[in-house]
């Protein structure tokens, strides 16, 4: 098993080797591990060749104000559907893991014709907005976390006069710290790493998140793969770095309903 | 705890989707629900759309009027249009200039910044590209404001340069002008003079002594690459390439052949001996006498760096990588493109983009003075000067401003000779290039020796003849009054 | 047949824990309407229009349909995309070996996490990675096999070689993800039934058989659906990598929808492909639920 391990890392020790070494190097036969010299300057280099940090600025523009706004109006739902009786709970929350069926590729092309009418295409709208209605994932997954916990506490709370409103927004959502984090890590790692929306919606390099600023090495300088497996590298580095902080929580949301990094 | 799906498999099970009876109050608040979901979608829509507008507005707080230009290019040559463009607002202070390079896949962005209604004012336009863009009115027809010019003198460009941007409605290559060349694209033959002269000792004096640069014919090429190609460490692999580059329509032009009827309707490359055999000869260079390196080898290093490390000895391409190969640590210079032995007549393909304007554009005039200056003499002259483009006036060509005297290459009048008779590709004559597309997608399997050329142009003959076809149509029903 | 539920009037009390509750869960439907099902059903009349975006749709009937029956890309675009599935049982069939092997070892975390790492990596970097690793000439793995004697193929440049390609990329990032299932499928068993198991003479295998697969089937079913959901989707490395070459070779159905409605702008077209697209893999999801009751286990 530890092979295997090994041999799953081996493409990321290549890409690091390739990262530091000089052009001359990268296209010698056979191949070198060990750079002579190791090319840091290479990381200094991918990062002011491309718009790198602008990039990376825009993506955290796109991505967080998502993610915060869709996980309370998901944890709100969640709420509702574990805690409060309604009539149609069951049907409305059936319908809602339904649509966690509809492809993506049956929404792409009125999606983006709706947004051209609205006038969006081109900005971080159509990134963000979709996002801050929250998602059939995160209520299934925040529903189930609230279900565990005991009856008696939404019932204190109602005692001492609490709206539900208040009992949602001071009992039970800061109770529910553990499962809003591993949502928020599995948000923050699929922003990051969301390829296909924007490229579709937005087309100033100036408004590009660092996804699309890391394809754009590929057509300038698609001799240079040292800079280019560089600029994979920082590119990476801080989802991995993320994930082994916060493995706890991502084991755990994937075991529960299997969400996709 | 159960996963997602056990949870699906037994809310499905046990719940009831919808209660049969009569309207009871539960059922009425269920009802009220969806109809409040209705309408609170109805209503962010309109606030949507209003928002949508809201910021077009907004974005307009500068009182100079805005052109959005947009186009690609290298760190070169964004950094030549960024120096021209800051002129141009200095001599224009009533308009600001927003520039906005594309990196990668351009002609799919631009097509998308068309669809998603954020259409650029000012754009490059490939050559390949016009015909779709001219037939659909997504650009103004230029020829008015060219007409009353001082400027721009249609007298002074390459008539192939402007041909591919003419269309009068019904057929390309005639009419009034929709785009301005922003240069054009000649191909030549880059030599590495240190190789040859190992090999050619009396071809290489012959070319660095001569005026003109000599025209090799294809078999004397052949000869040539053949003595070029070695296998440099002994492990049987070769690692030294003879050429790489011709173009299929330099091949099938020279030899006398032809792709499409007159017209631009039909596909008869199949039908032309010519063409057919000049297909072979190319796709010879790479199965039969092994000169040309095959696909495999090409992707492994792109073939520029081939060249720049020594490896590709000759070279077919155009005037764009002369400052990249100017880094070459040998002697180098240019050739005209092989010529058949049949006809010995000069031909090539030349590339070309052009400067357009939206037809959304809301600032015509405006968007007309920037193509000015830029097709125009001075734009040209600074392009011209960083050694990557030839200027689109014959006149500017023939100045140092091009010529670069004491710079490689020394022959820099074969790319002015290439441009005045190579040609503008096949697809700039058809509504798309679909059909071009497909005969290269089939030729590739002769190139990697799996097939004759004409297997494979035989093989996908009715494709794209159906392809044109499909093309066509959309227009003549477009135009059928 | 179940019984009717009573009709009930509802209290004042419960109505206004009712209009509570609607008012919590409204955002998400209305996400829903706006960005979901308003969508889904503006395909749907799409598809019947040609539209370029440009004028306005034009109505052509099932003319999309019919031009789709004999579009051979699309049909080869269709073949390539289910070749890609071939990837899925591989893939599962290692990350279960590998989860069996890692299940309660020493060292087990350490080594899950390391498996993880491609699955938390971006399509683009991991694009750029193994493109770089399926050089024909200065790529890793062609090396490593002329060390072996062996002629590599130029993979990503061959049609015969860059399906599989593709496919050995895929089962390298989603490698990890499977067996972050797996290792909790496992670790939901209780070790009671596994001892009673073994009193009762169980061998390994056995034990596997008898209660380990049964109890798994929830997982495997999990795994079985959304890899078939996202490989039928298949986009970003097509993009990247190979642009759906050579010769078409590699392009999924999506990358063809993306390139019909993106570069072609052929808006109607690609809606009516997505309802193809769409289709197979709303069937396909179903088909699984229905025969899901014969072999998926699910523990109360």
């Amino acid at each position: 098993m530890v092979v295997g391990a090994v041999v799953m890392l081996l493409p990321f020790g290549w890409m690091l080797s390739t990262a530091l070494q000089t052009p001359a190097e990268v296209f010698s036969q056979p191949p070198r591990w060990l750079p002579r010299a190791p090319q840091w300057g290479n990381f200094v280099q991918a990062t002011t060749v491309v718009p790198f940090w602008q990039g990376v600025l825009n993506t955290l523009l796109i991505t967080l104000p998502g993610l915060i706004g869709g996980l309370f109006a998901s944890a709100l739902a969640a709420y509702a559907f574990a805690r409060l009786r309604f009539p149609g709970r069951e049907m409305l929350f059936g319908t809602l893991l339904v649509t966690l069926m509809i492809p993506a590729a049956v929404t792409m092309v009125p999606l983006f014709v709706l947004f051209r009418e609205l006038r969006w295409i081109d900005s971080f709208r159509p990134l963000i907005v979709p996002a801050l209605f929250g998602g059939a994932y995160a209520i299934f997954f925040l529903r189930q976390f609230f279900r565990t916990l005991p009856a008696d506490l939404d019932e204190a709370s109602r005692i001492d006069g609490c709206s539900y409103w208040q009992t949602f927004w001071k009992i039970l959502l800061p109770l529910a710290h553990a499962p809003v984090a591993t949502l928020a890590v599995f948000g923050f790692l699929a922003g990051w790493n969301e390829f296909l929306a924007p490229l579709i919606y937005l087309s100033s390099p100036e408004r590009f998140p660092l996804q699309l600023v890391l394809a754009e090495f590929q057509s300038l300088y698609y001799t240079d793969w040292s800079l280019m497996m560089a600029g994979a590298t920082l590119a990476s580095l801080p989802v991995m770095a993320l994930y082994l902080v916060a493995q706890r929580y991502v084991a755990e949301g994937i075991a529960l309903s299997g969400i996709k990094a | 705890m159960p996963d997602l799906f056990g949870v699906v498999v037994h809310v499905s099970q046990r719940s009831q989707w919808w209660y049969p009876g009569e309207m009871s109050s539960e059922r009425r608040m269920v009802a009220g629900f969806l109809a409040a979901v209705t309408a609170v979608s109805l209503l962010l829509l309109g606030l949507f759309a209003a928002w949508g507008r809201a910021g077009r507005a907004l974005a307009m707080t500068d009182d100079r009027r805005p052109l959005l230009f947009t186009g690609w290019g290298g760190i070169i040559e964004r950094q030549v249009f960024e120096r021209l463009i800051a002129e141009f607002e200095r001599l224009h202070p009533e308009i600001r200039v927003d520039y906005r390079p594309t990196p990668r896949d351009y002609p799919t962005k631009l097509k998308l910044m068309f669809a998603g209604g954020t259409p650029p004012d000012v754009f490059y336009l490939p050559d390949t590209e016009f015909p779709g863009f001219a037939i659909n009115g997504r650009i103004l027809n230029l020829q008015p404001w060219i007409d009353r010019s001082v400027v721009i003198r249609e007298r002074e460009f390459w008539p192939s340069s402007l041909r591919r941007y003419r269309f009068d409605d019904r057929v390309f290559g005639r009419g009034p002008l929709y785009a301005l060349p922003k240069d054009i694209g000649p191909t030549a033959m880059f030599v590495n003079l240190d190789l040859l002269r190992a090999v050619n000792p009396g071809l290489a004096a012959r070319i660095q002594k001569r005026e003109v640069a000599p025209t090799l014919t294809w078999p004397e090429a052949e000869q040539l690459w053949k003595e070029l190609t070695r296998d440099l460490n002994g492990d049987g692999r070769t690692d030294q390439w003879g050429t790489h580059g011709i173009t299929l329509e330099a091949a099938v032009w020279s030899h006398g052949g032809k792709f499409l009827s007159d017209d631009g309707r039909c596909f008869i490359m199949l039908q032309d001996a010519l063409a057919i055999e000049a297909a072979e000869w190319l796709v010879g260079l790479q199965t039969r006498l092994k000169v040309a390196p095959m696909e495999r080898q090409r992707q492994s290093i792109p073939v520029d760096t081939l060249f720049l490390t020594g490896r590709l000895a000759t070279f077919v391409g155009g005037r764009w990588m002369v400052p990249q190969f100017r880094r070459a640590a040998f002697a180098w210079d240019v050739l005209p493109v092989p010529v058949s032995p049949r006809t010995r007549r000069l031909a090539g393909w030349s590339g070309s983009v052009g400067l357009a304007i939206s037809s959304h554009c809301r600032h015509p005039g405006d968007a007309w003075k920037l193509i000015e200056f830029l097709s125009g003499p001075q734009g040209q002259a600074a392009q011209a000067r960083t050694g990557f483009q030839i200027p689109n006036q014959r006149w500017l060509s023939h100045t140092e401003v091009f010529l670069q005297p004491g710079q490689r290459p020394e022959h820099a009048e074969v790319f002015i000779d290439a441009a005045g008779y190579q040609d503008a590709g096949p697809p700039t004559r058809t509504p798309d290039d679909e059909w071009w597309d497909l005969l290269h997608r089939s030729l590739s399997r002769a190139y990697r020796g799996e097939a004759t050329a004409r297997e494979a142009v035989l093989r996908v003959a009715p494709d794209v003849q159906a392809a044109l076809d499909r093309a066509w149509r959309a227009i003549d029903r477009e135009r059928r009054p | 047949m179940t019984e009717k539920p009573p009709i009930r009037t509802l209290g004042p009390l419960a109505r206004s824990e009712a209009r509570w509750a609607y008012g919590f869960i409204l955002a998400p439907f209305v996400g829903f309407v706006l960005f979901g099902l308003g969508p889904v059903l503006a395909s749907a009349l799409l598809s019947f229009y040609e539209y370029n975006l440009l004028g306005a749709p034009r109505w052509i009937g099932l003319g999309n349909f019919r031009e789709l029956g004999g579009d051979a890309r699309f049909h080869e675009s269709l073949w390539n995309t289910a070749f890609f599935l071939l990837g899925i049982p591989v893939g599962m069939a290692l990350s279960l070996l590998v989860a069996l092997a890692l299940n309660r070892m020493p060292g087990a975390p350490l080594l899950r996490s390391l498996y993880f790492l491609p699955a938390v990596t971006s399509i683009v970097a991991v694009s750029l990675l193994w493109t770089w690793l399926y050089n024909p000439e200065f790529g890793w793995i062609n090396n490593v096999l002329s060390q072996l004697g062996i002629v590599g193929p130029a993979w990503l440049q061959d049609p015969l070689w860059v399906k599989p390609a593709l496919i050995l990329m895929g089962i390298w990032m989603g490698l990890g993800h499977s067996l972050l299932l797996y290792l909790a499928g496992l670790q939901s068993i209780p070790g009671a039934l596994l001892e009673a198991a073994s009193l009762d003479g169980a061998g390994v295998v056995g034990r596997f058989r008898w209660v380990v697969w049964p109890l798994l089937t929830p997982t495997t079913f999990f795994i079985v659906i959304t890899s078939v959901i996202g490989t039928l989707q298949m986009f970003g490395q097509i993009y990247m990598m190979t642009q759906g070459g050579p010769e078409f070779a590699s392009a999924t159905t999506m990358y063809y929808l993306w390139e019909t409605a993106f570069q072609w702008n052929r808006m109607g077209y690609a809606c009516a492909m997505a309802w193809i697209l769409g289709s197979a893999i709303i069937g396909a999801t179903g088909a699984q639920f229905a025969v899901a009751r014969r072999w998926v286990y699910y523990q109360e």
